[in-house]
């Protein structure tokens, strides 16, 4: 129950004993505060994935007890880098955790915590065998940042039911928590902040300043890539980059393969990845030169098109404009912008039938 | 002009007090949002209308003899609010729309035509994305139902309900409705509380499975398919099969095929299809084709057995569709529930309109396509004064192709 602090049971356990944010500065709760700190400190940690002091916290209550001062410490701070830092890590501790659980046991928090509807099978199927199926709505209500293997259209279905496996489902899970974490933060309303709290935040501040993770994207190195091209499906991944939401691979790679196009240098997208949660500098580096065609293979890649960015879900119909319906690629539509001024963008949207 | 239209309002006058059992209310009808188009201004739709119970919507229906109605597929907790955020949206069915529109059918150049509003240029057929000859995208289209379309609307209806609906999503037939669109299509409404929360996302997804759109043969292939399988390894598996037992040169050519490809694949193909049909199947000698003939294959494969939906109805979880058992104002068909059993012999003009009169008679005032409507094929001259059945003549009044000269 420790390493999955988010379980139903967990809420009860707190409730039945008691306690409240105000109890905060108590000599009961303070260990479990240096825990909390301690806890956000390790999700920024830059290339810091799961620290073994965290794990061997073996006193139950105090492990409990830190997540939720976690959370208030996080909706205090009211940080987006830091919450999302915070949501990706303690999810993967928690899916990490769940891997090595038995099935039964990742299959009854599912049932039970997030009330997916999941059924035990038995199927091989070409070279996979599957133990598990989820109801296609249930699978559907974790947005995932859908890589091709997780989109609907290349999942087994039989009568309703994605057939899965278990660390499938655990990777499920993960992204369920999450989400959840996020919407806790967010959502969390913090009425009289303890001292203790409004300390322990400015600590956390202090400590992640010192670090460079809270300084601003330096916005005028962009400028001479024009940046009033970017179709709009680039310019909504530069803006969650740029504020330190976890994007997936193929929106990785779009971006990066996009900017390298338009002419920005390795240095420059490198440091555009600086807030991925799971930033690590040497690593990513060596995959931005790749993509720039400087090893391996020595071929530059090309970002996808717009069919392919559609089907990746990263085509953002909401914010097309009449520009989009006219080019069959992202990179097309960031010449013709800049080639014809940036006030076509300007032109009136199509009529959209809002009735059928 | 306006003489004619009053006339067809008082037809519709006269079918909304008539003929008011056709109407079908909506489930948990006083969270949805109704939207009305009326006679006296057909530009503009009035929104954010809300009703109680049955009978206010169906004396609403008669008072004020709507061309258009329509109901929201989501529920709102203020379904009259003016904004969206107050309206508070709580859930929405999963609507699917199939409109022969979007699909090109052989008869197409036959009946439709369109005309750019800017150069005046013209043509037979489904309209160009832009005008050929100034690159304008205004173009008027002038589309008339026909039997041929319907059919090829209800071979898709089938194979949404059949093979995805039923098949893979697991619904059962009693969740699913069919409605006739009133034009030349259909809805597929499902109202069962799994699918009410999904939101546009999950629902572009089902789209995407629907449409084949993000299908990748090297993740859903993997391990040789066999044809008993279901869902689109199975599909994958019967139309490669039915694919390579037909080929022929001029189609594989067409598929960008090389020589040295179609030769092996001809020569080869009793080979092939008893690997396929093999228990496990084999698949490896469609190896010997290049990846992109190979993707060439799979992707015409696909795109015989993917459902060609409008997925903008789908994804859209704030939209407005069609009230069953009203009619359409620009066609005069009534919006009507289609059993999945009866919809091949299913003719929108065999349905009666008013108890009242059976037929009309019209004097044709524009020229008018030969068009097989129902069992029957029409062919008016234009100032011919004829007498049809009353479907048939609403529909020409409707479109405005015709004057209702008298009603009978």
């Amino acid at each position: 129950m420790s390493n999955t602090p988010f379980v139903k049971e967990m809420h009860a356990y707190l409730k039945l004993k008691g306690l409240s944010l105000a109890d905060i500065d108590s000599d009961y709760l303070k260990p479990a505060l240096e825990l909390a700190k301690a806890r956000i400190l390790c999700s920024c940690k830059r290339g810091s994935r799961y620290p073994d002091n965290l794990d061997n916290v073996t006193d139950l209550d105090l492990s409990l007890l830190s997540y939720p001062l976690a959370i208030a410490i996080l909706a205090y701070i009211g940080n987006p880098i830091l919450t999302r830092r915070f949501a990706v890590y303690e999810a993967r501790r928690a899916g990490r955790f769940l891997r090595w659980e038995p099935e039964e046991k990742v299959v009854s928090i599912a049932r039970g915590t997030f009330g997916w509807d999941i059924r035990r099978v038995r199927l091989t199927i070409g070279k996979r065998t599957y133990t598990l199926a989820i109801h296609f709505t249930d699978y559907l209500s974790v947005s995932f940042p859908r890589e091709p293997h997780w989109k609907l259209v290349n999942r087994i279905m039989l009568e309703g039911y994605v057939l899965l496996q278990k660390h499938e489902l655990a990777r499920l899970i993960e992204e369920r928590v999450r989400r959840n974490i996020m919407d806790k933060i967010e959502n969390a309303k913090l009425d009289a902040v303890p001292k203790a709290l409004e300390e322990a935040s400015l600590e956390i501040l202090r400590a992640v300043r010192s670090s460079g993770l809270t300084e601003t994207f330096p916005s005028e190195r962009m400028s001479s890539y024009s940046p009033q091209g970017y179709p709009p499906c680039i310019a909504k991944l530069v803006e969650d980059a740029t504020a330190g939401k976890n994007l997936s691979h193929t929106a990785r790679f779009a971006l990066a393969t996009f900017l390298l196009n338009v002419g920005m240098s390795v240095d420059e997208v490198v440091d555009l990845f600086r807030r991925m949660p799971d930033f690590r500098e040497e690593i990513t580096r060596y995959q931005v030169e790749h993509l720039a065609g400087l090893r391996g293979s020595k071929i530059k890649y090309s970002p996808p098109s717009c069919e392919n960015m559609r089907s990746a879900g990263l085509c953002p119909e909401e914010l097309k404009d009449a520009l989009c319906n006219r080019v069959r690629h992202p990179l097309m539509y960031y010449y013709l912008k800049i080639k014809r001024g940036i006030t076509y963008g300007k032109e009136k949207k199509p009529h959209k039938e809002d009735i059928s | 002009m306006e003489r004619r239209r009053s006339l067809i309002r008082r037809i519709f006058h006269e079918f909304y007090s008539e003929r008011y059992e056709l109407i079908e209310v909506p489930s948990d009808l006083p969270k949805r949002e109704f939207g009305f188009i009326f006679f006296k201004s057909p530009d503009i739709m009035v929104r954010h209308k809300a009703f109680n119970n049955s009978q206010e919507l169906l004396e609403f229906l008669k008072a004020n003899v709507p061309m258009h109605a329509y109901y929201s597929t989501a529920h709102y907790k203020w379904p009259e609010a003016r904004s969206m955020d107050e309206k508070m949206w709580l859930g929405a069915d999963l609507v699917f729309d199939i409109d022969v529109d979007h699909i090109p059918t052989p008869c197409k150049t036959a009946h439709d035509s369109w005309k750019c509003l800017d150069c005046n240029l013209g043509g037979k057929g489904m309209p160009p994305e832009t005008c050929p000859k100034c690159g304008s995208k205004r173009l008027e289209r002038d589309a008339w139902v026909c039997d041929i379309c319907l059919q090829k609307a209800k071979e898709e209806v089938l194979k949404l309900v059949e093979d995805f609906l039923v098949s893979d999503f697991g619904f059962r037939l009693n969740e699913i409705k069919v409605y006739f669109s009133g034009h030349r299509g259909f809805h597929v409404h499902i109202e069962s509380e799994k699918v009410q929360h999904l939101d546009s996302d999950a629902r572009r997804e089902i789209v995407d499975y629907i449409k084949g759109i993000g299908f990748r043969p090297s993740i859903s292939l993997n391990g040789d398919p066999d044809m008993s399988e279901t869902g689109w390894r199975g599909r994958m598996a019967r139309g490669v099969y039915k694919f390579i037992a037909d080929a022929n040169a001029d189609l594989l050519t067409e598929l960008g095929f090389k020589k040295r490809e179609i030769t092996f694949l001809v020569t080869n193909r009793e080979i092939i299809l008893r690997g396929l049909e093999s228990s496990p199947p084999y698949w490896g000698c469609l190896h010997k084709l290049s990846k992109r003939s190979l993707n060439a294959l799979f992707d015409f494969v696909k795109r015989s057995y993917a459902v060609d939906i409008d997925e903008r109805v789908t994804t859209d979880i704030k939209r407005l569709i069609r009230l069953p058992g009203s009619l359409h104002g620009k066609t005069g068909l009534p919006v009507v529930p289609v059993g999945i059993s009866d919809i091949e012999e299913f003719d929108p003009f065999s349905i009666e309109i008013l108890n009242s009169a059976s037929s009309l008679k019209l004097k044709i005032l524009r020229k008018i396509p030969t068009l097989k409507l129902g069992s029957r094929e029409y062919s008016f001259k234009v100032n011919e004064r004829v007498k049809v059945p009353f479907s048939v003549g609403l529909y020409m009044a409707c479109r405005g192709v015709a004057e209702i000269v008298n009603v009978m």
